[in-house]
């Protein structure tokens, strides 16, 4: 028997001092926790009780959880493979048993096995002669379970993209392959399956809160490009109240100048009227001048909420009208000049501008006089001066 | 009485208890006493974090001696005849429809008509269920000279679950063996610890996420394991909780 009052005098301070860095860390990733802690993903996890814990957003290779209590646990954008051991762990219900049964079927059918293999190094026309042919119906699972090994193993987004579109047949209820797809989406992919995604997603959407989750989803992705193709994906294939909103957020946030740009491209296109008014039919030389109509304070005013910096307006302004140069005018020519000219000198886009400075952002018109063509396709709006 | 090693002793405490029989024929008796609690840690932010088992072994290490088959305490023979439990439930359902219909029309009485329907529908059911009881021990022997201890109905472990008036097993000497000892260890797998946070006397378990909450449970298992009788004992997810060396003349 030892003489000691309290269980706690014994134990290290290093340990009470582990317990206490992660009591009081402030990220509750469990990739996060662990790193705050110093705890070793070889050794610690083993016979755990990590029963709904939140794998999300980690990186779990090389973890080992031999025999631990797994069931509930969620892998939202986790990564995980070969290294991550689950020996003896409970996996119920988890991810995880797909794969340790994907695992098992392939380990039992070498040929179907070979045949993932092969064409998991295949181009996309290959697996999709392959996945569309008519297979016995005695084969569907084996079918299905190569197409999602294919899936998984491929670095060709063509290829995924295949998959992705027959896998919508494998699912019976459309909202699992709603969720399918958004937890796809939530990977690291590139642009152009993730454009497919957002595709399939688009005929897919209930309601406006679902189209507002796969915005934050897409919009959180850090590579640019795959923002940016998502981004236009999401305006062409998807309707709803929440996506302007969820954009218009998005804009104050969004890193690159040229995405910004680009995103209120999209959105003052999507305003039709705006579009009209701007850069439609009734703006060619000779008729602009007929526009009496004035825009509405309702979309000055979104226009404004929208419009982050005044350059960004300009530049918005400066895309339309050089997008919508007609096509028998050569850029950088006299004519070309004298057109956007005359879309400056415009009435409706001066009484627009005035309804900028109306409501405080501060404008400067161009001179009157005709500038440079090359000067002037640059900056038919230029900024306030200092 | 042996060496006994037991620094968690709130939590679980193993003691050998001097054997009774020591019969050359029968084998010698192993006693021992084991008892398990909850224990209590306050950590360095005043969180006191209550700890129990929920499940252990009791796991024998044995030089020089070997169990004796069938000596072994909470076995259970399991009856060769099985009656097997039936909820069957056998649905008779048949249904007679019969329709007649005459269209009578008489040459006579132009637009008469007369139809005629007959529908009958039998339905029998008949179902029949069967109780029964299973005994359940809280130490029962597995494979590898270990015993698994846990409350059927997934209590905490609490109490005395070996004393004096229990033998575990009986140990036969090898012959030939010099050395006849027998180490006991209690051990633990992380998954059966049992964790409760009290801050300022209100439990906060629900206020701590699930993450946070099952990684502070392993690092105080790695904390308590820091303590093991075995101190080489690397954290592998499993806690050796108490220790007991005993000398066996056999």
């Amino acid at each position: 028997m030892r003489d000691r009052a309290f269980l706690e005098d014994e134990i290290r301070r290093e340990d009470l001092a582990a317990c206490s860095a992660l009591l009081g860390n402030a990220s509750d990733n469990f990739g996060a926790l662990v790193a705050a802690t110093g705890m070793n993903p070889v050794s610690d996890f083993i016979c755990g009780d990590l029963a709904g814990c939140d794998f999300s957003n980690t990186d779990i290779r090389g973890f080992n959880f031999s025999g631990a209590n797994l069931t509930g646990a969620m892998l939202h954008n986790t990564q995980w493979d070969e290294t991550t051991i689950l020996i003896g762990a409970d996996i119920g219900g988890t991810p995880f048993a797909f794969d340790r049964e994907q695992q098992h079927f392939f380990a039992d059918n070498p040929k179907w096995d070979r045949m993932a293999r092969s064409l998991a190094a295949a181009d996309w026309m290959e697996v999709e002669l392959w996945i569309g042919k008519d297979h016995p119906e005695d084969q569907a699972d084996a079918v299905s379970r190569v197409a999602f090994q294919i899936f998984r193993k491929t670095k060709s987004s063509y290829v995924k993209s295949v998959i992705l579109l027959h896998a919508r047949y494998q699912f019976s209820d459309q909202d699992d392959y709603r969720d399918f797809l958004l937890a796809e989406l939530a990977r690291p992919h590139d642009a152009s399956f993730a454009v497919t995604c957002i595709t399939l997603l688009g005929r897919l959407f209930a309601d406006d809160a679902q189209v507002a989750k796969v915005c934050e989803t897409v919009l959180s992705n850090d590579a640019e490009r795959v923002r940016r193709a998502a981004i236009a994906a999401l305006m062409n294939g998807i309707q709803g109240a929440h996506l302007p909103d969820a954009i218009r957020r998005h804009i104050a946030h969004e890193p690159s100048g040229e995405i910004r740009r680009y995103l209120l491209g999209r959105l003052v296109r999507r305003m039709s009227d705006l579009h009209k008014q701007i850069a439609g039919e009734g703006l060619s030389s000779g008729r602009y001048r007929d526009f009496k109509e004035p825009v509405s304070d309702r979309t000055v005013r979104w226009l404004a909420e929208t419009f982050i910096t005044p350059k960004d307006a300009a530049d918005v302004a400066l895309d339309e009208v050089e997008s919508t140069l007609p096509a028998h005018l050569k850029p950088n020519s006299a004519a070309a000049a004298k057109y956007l000219d005359d879309c400056r000198r415009c009435k409706k886009v001066r009484l627009l501008f005035a309804d900028f400075q109306r409501i405080g952002l501060q404008f400067v018109l161009p001179p009157q006089k005709t500038p440079e063509p090359s000067s002037q396709l640059r900056s038919p709006l230029s900024l306030p001066s200092a | 009485m042996g060496d006994a090693n037991n620094p968690l002793e709130e939590l679980s405490e193993l003691f050998a208890m001097p054997s009774s029989n020591a019969d050359a024929e029968q084998g010698e008796e192993l006693r021992y006493q084991l008892r398990f609690g909850e224990a209590e840690l306050v950590l360095e932010d005043g969180t006191v974090c209550k700890v129990s088992l929920r499940r252990a072994y009791l796991g024998l290490s044995l030089s020089g001696l070997t169990i004796a088959p069938g000596s072994e305490y909470g076995a259970q023979l399991k009856d060769n005849e099985v009656s097997v439990a039936y909820a069957a439930k056998k649905d008779l359902t048949s249904t007679l429809k019969g329709g007649v219909s005459a269209f009578v029309t008489s040459l006579f009485v132009p637009g008469a008509e007369a139809g005629v329907k007959a529908e009958a529908s039998v339905t029998k059911q008949s179902s029949e269920e069967t109780a029964y009881t299973v005994k359940k021990t809280r130490m029962t022997p597995r494979g590898g000279q270990k015993w698994e201890i846990v409350e059927p109905s997934q209590a905490p472990l609490d109490g005395d679950y070996l004393a004096h008036s229990v033998a575990l097993c009986r140990v036969e000497a090898i012959r030939g063996a010099n050395l006849k000892e027998v180490t006991a260890r209690v051990f633990v797998k992380q998954r059966d610890l049992l964790f409760r946070y009290e801050a300022d006397g209100r439990v906060f378990s629900t206020v701590l996420s699930i993450n946070r909450q099952k990684l502070l449970n392993i690092l105080i298992a790695k904390a308590l394991n820091n303590q093991a009788p075995v101190r080489s004992h690397h954290y592998t997810g499993s806690l050796v909780l108490s220790e007991t060396v005993s000398e066996h003349e056999g």
